[in-house]
């Protein structure tokens, strides 16, 4: 059998078509059993990749073949948007879920204080965008059903003799119509999600996952053989050498980045992406795990792009756009190009269908029932009959996108590349993002900056991609894009202001972009929001804080029966029961019943129910043509959030308290830490100073015992033991003394009566009290002196006892066999130093500090050295360096050059 | 039904962030210069490109599959 007869392929590309049917049908009818299968992230993330239309599965080769690795920015953009949907997304799908929106114009709208006119902007932009890319899709399947039929026949040949009832695209238009009004308007509540739909697109990706995968794997496998080999014949080629590079991309480095914004922005603001991501969203749990899900589809389906591209060049098949259809015919094949006919109808049904379905809902509800509302005498219906009116609203604006997007295709199409109509597309919709992020973020975005913002943009978009487009189609006039208009060179629409070298869609993006955010900020500074406005904004931005309240309340005053009355009549019987749900709708024939007022929190609902079917600004007219009195309670908003900001307030402060009584806690614990080690050495010191005062005491009583008990002892032994109590006294009384000076230094109680006095003189004064016992020892005393006068500022008698107690430390240390001792004075950087150096044993470095310690002598008697040593007080140095330091100076000990100690004094030089 | 879910945990929402920022610079010129001058026949950038991406969704995969405890 030939599979490439024309029953076979149309009975193939219908009997897809049925299958989605039967799909479609199933899913819908799992859901109204309550047993819906489709509650689960992966067919969220299946339904998200219907992002990749005919333009990914015919046009990614194309454009790879062309313009190198810039195919990739399309898909690399949705990527980091789908990383950030933790920020974005995710509040996006919370607000949708709260305000019950619709589509991406409804969702503008209601963020701006639910304005019908930006709601109607949004979606007239959105028509005039997307018509285009819905025609690309048509153009798809007509040239991809050509391709299939008349190879190796060209394709475009045989498409201009014929008539549109010969053209299986408007056949495939038709059905898709059929398909949509059948699945995509069941339910008036357009929030509620399309299960059916949704399950359809699932299998979608699905196969034209499948059927990109099957001809990759064919073309790299079998037609070469591994990607080792293609690879290795590309490299034989001259023309492919350069054809992976940077280099290749149009824009080079900056083409790259506004391309990857492009698809960035573009991703969130898609009509068809807004529907999928947003407003058939059931979970926001579900972004979770297709937030990585729906890359890897991503990375999945453009596996093979390259291959395939490298293989087409290769084997010399002329139109890039269609190698994946080529490829496998050329060789031969029947069955595969079938399935990938099969799989680019799928890539290109599917976004017909979520994008029609998303435009109908915009235009009926953002277009024809703000009009309709103005008509007085329309909304007289009778019960439940403008239900159906909307419906039919929405049913019949799908057949009139499809044909307008057939019309398109069969008008105008041809001149048009796939690539060029999807990108121009994009920066279209991209218009949308400022309005649709910054208003997520950024409570001071008003309505007239929004609307300003968008126009501009959207202006330039026209300017600077639209028209040219018309232009190449030959629309214009040809000059109009090299010259300028009227021959104004910095009006050229591909280099405005002269910016030129650029590729185009980066140019229009940064000009657009600019015009857009810049307008939208600018004039929300300087216009004031309505308090409509406010409280929208308010839930926006707020919208993942966890007190924020659904939506905003109503305080105007309405009965019960005025509300039924009113959701009847839009919304039918059966779903204003659902609103009233606590109240049997029977009682409400009741009078009483009729007017009772009704509470807020039915108000709301009410509102959301309309909102569901009739779009946030519609809804919010209606509430407020059955309300008396002030309608809107937007302070009760805004205290909620404005308690809850001081409430974080209150935290702030409460925080920055507590780390600092943490931190003076910490100040106190270390302060009680020092107390209790002063504590500490006080009672070492009494206990040292008990111990030093018992010594001589106990020798003196143990003497006088001696001589009061042994009343006949010599002469010459008690003379002796007199003497040695003469002297343990006076060892006692100079104890206390200095004892004593060492408590009032360290209180800070000593007077010292410093004046003018020369250094040298005072050390030689010193030197000289000491010289006979120097002489009895037999020192030898060194007195080197560099300067001829050193003026200081001191006590000389305090000075003087320091330096005496300096030398006789040094006589006690010097070595016993040939003591020597050195004097030294001379200038230093901080004043006059005095050092006394012997040739001792010297100090260990670590012990340095420790002789300055009080009575640090007599830790050193367990030393093995200190028997060797001559007993002091052990508070000489310690009042020494007090000593020093209240008279400004240091006292220190390094080593000498004799081989011992050196103490050095210094003191600051006096200027006279 | 729809549902809110719990809010993820600050740390778990920075990791997230700096995951996508690092996605950014990963596809960024200054990197894809680095690597589109490498030499090579073909060039390295569609196979870097590739794996950058793989790698990326290996970590936001890893990131969403980890327990939810800081």
């Amino acid at each position: 059998m030939n599979m490439r007869s024309d029953w076979v392929v149309l009975g193939a590309a219908f009997g897809y078509l049925a299958l989605l049917f039967l799909v479609a049908a199933w899913g819908d009818r799992r859901a109204e059993q309550g047993r819906s299968l489709l509650n689960s992230p992966t067919v969220y993330a299946l339904s998200i990749a219907v992002y990749c239309t005919a333009w990914t599965f015919y046009g990614s080769v194309g454009r790879a073949a062309q313009f190198g690795p810039s195919f990739l920015l399309i898909y690399l953009g949705p990527t980091l948007a789908m990383l950030l949907a933790p920020f974005t997304l995710r509040k996006m799908v919370r607000i949708a879920a709260r305000q019950r929106i619709t589509s991406i114009a409804d969702f503008i709208s209601a963020r701006y204080g639910k304005s019908s006119l930006l709601g109607a902007l949004v979606a007239v932009m959105a028509l005039i965008t997307i018509t285009p890319y819905i025609a690309l899709q048509l153009k798809a399947i007509t040239v991809s059903h050509a391709v299939l039929m008349n190879y190796p026949l060209g394709a475009d040949t045989t498409l201009e003799h014929e008539r549109f009832w010969m053209d299986r695209s408007f056949w495939i238009a038709i059905v898709l119509a059929l398909f949509i009004i059948l699945f995509g308007t069941r339910h008036l509540d357009a929030s509620e999600r399309h299960e059916g739909m949704v399950a359809a697109i699932a299998v979608e990706s699905l196969v034209k996952l499948v059927a990109f995968l099957a001809v990759g794997i064919f073309v790299t496998f079998l037609l070469f053989e591994g990607p080792g080999a293609l690879l290795a014949a590309a490299a034989e080629a001259p023309a492919l050498i350069t054809s992976m590079h940077l280099e290749n991309v149009p824009g080079g480095a900056t083409g790259w980045v506004g391309m990857l914004m492009l698809a960035f922005l573009a991703f969130f603001t898609l009509p068809r992406q807004f529907q999928v991501l947003v407003v058939e969203s059931v979970d926001e749990q579900h972004l979770e795990r297709a937030s990585w899900l729906f890359p890897l589809y991503l990375l999945l389906i453009n596996l093979f792009v390259i291959p395939i591209a490298l293989a087409g060049v290769l084997l010399g098949e002329s139109d890039p756009d269609s190698f994946v259809l080529t490829l496998p015919l050329s060789a031969g094949l029947e069955g595969l190009p079938l399935l990938v006919f099969i799989g680019g109808l799928s890539a290109a049904t599917g976004m017909v269908i979520v994008e029609t379905i998303a435009l109908s809902t915009m235009v009926s509800n953002q277009l024809v029932m703000p009009l309709l509302l103005k008509l007085k005498g329309w909304q007289t219906g009778r019960h439940g009959r403008l239900a159906i009116w909307l419906l039919n609203i929405r049913r019949i604006a799908i057949l009139v996108i499809l044909i307008m997007g057939y019309l398109y295709h069969a008008l105008i199409g041809d001149s048009y590349s796939l690539v060029t109509i999807g990108l121009v597309s994009f920066a279209g919709v991209a218009q949308f993002a400022p309005a649709l992020l910054i208003g997520l973020y950024w409570r001071g975005a008003t309505r007239q900056g929004a609307t300003w913002g968008l126009v501009a943009g959207f202006w330039v978009w026209c300017y600077t991609l639209l028209l040219p487009g018309f232009a190449q189609s030959g629309w214009l006039e040809a000059e109009f894009m090299t010259q300028g208009p009227w021959g104004i060179g910095w009006l050229a629409p591909y280099a405005l202001l002269g910016l030129s070298g650029w590729d185009i869609y980066t140019h229009s993006l940064f000009w657009s972009m600019t015009a857009n955010v810049g307008l939208l900020v600018a004039v929300s500074l300087f216009t004031r929001a309505t308090p409509m406005e406010h409280a929208q904004a308010a839930l926006f931005t707020e919208a993942l804080h966890p007190h924020l309240p659904t939506a905003s309340s109503w305080q105007g005053q309405t009965t019960e029966g005025d509300l039924y009355a009113l959701l009847v009549r839009y919304l039918g019987h059966g779903a204003t029961h659902k609103v009233f749900r606590n109240a049997p709708p029977s009682l409400l024939k009741e009078t009483d019943a009729q007017q009772r007022p009704a509470s807020r929190e039915l108000i709301t609902r009410a509102e959301q129910a309309l909102a569901g079917s009739l779009g946030n600004a519609s809804a919010s007219v209606l509430i407020h043509s059955v309300l008396r009195g002030e309608a809107l309670d937007m302070a009760s908003v805004l205290t909620i959030l404005d308690t809850t900001s001081q409430a974080l307030e209150y935290n702030r402060q409460l925080e920055q308290k507590s780390q600092e009584l943490a931190r003076i806690g910490e100040e106190l614990r270390r302060a009680n830490e020092q107390l209790r080690e002063v504590d500490r050495m006080k009672d070492e010191f009494v206990a040292m100073v008990s111990h030093e005062l018992r010594t001589p005491l106990t020798s003196i009583r143990s003497f006088a015992e001696i001589l009061r008990d042994t009343p006949t002892i010599e002469a010459e032994k008690r003379q002796q033991f007199l003497d040695i109590m003469v002297l343990e006294s006076e060892r006692l009384s100079r104890l206390i003394d200095e004892i004593l000076d060492l408590a009032r230094l360290e209180s800070g109680h000593l007077s010292l009566q410093p004046i003018t006095v020369d250094l040298i003189h005072i050390a030689q004064q010193s030197r000289q009290a000491l010289a006979r016992l120097h002489a009895e020892q037999g020192i030898d005393v060194e007195w080197v002196c560099d300067v001829s006068n050193a003026p200081v500022m001191a006590d000389p008698d305090r000075l003087e006892q320091v330096i005496i107690n300096l030398l006789e430390n040094a006589r006690k240390f010097a070595n016993p066999e040939h003591p020597r001792i050195r004097l030294h004075v001379y200038e230093a950087d901080q004043g006059y130093c005095l050092s006394v150096e012997d040739n001792g044993p010297g100090i260990p470095i670590g012990e340095r500090d420790n002789v300055f310690e009080k009575f640090y002598q007599l830790t050193l008697s367990k030393n093995e050295h200190a028997s060797h040593r001559p007993k002091g007080s052990g508070l000489g140095l310690p009042i020494s360096r007090a000593i020093i330091h209240h008279l400004g100076g240091e006292l220190w000990v390094d080593a000498s050059s004799l081989g011992g100690a050196a103490m050095t004094l210094s003191l600051p030089r006096h200027i006279v | 039904m729809r549902h809110n879910a719990p809010a993820p945990h600050p740390r778990q929402q920075a990791r997230r962030f700096a995951l996508g920022l690092l996605a950014l610079f990963l596809f960024s010129p200054p990197i894809l210069l680095i690597v589109d001058r490498l030499p090579g026949i073909l060039g390295w950038l569609p196979l870097y490109l590739f794996l950058a991406w793989g790698w990326v969704i290996g970590l936001a995969a890893w990131l969403a599959k980890r327990p939810k405890q800081p």
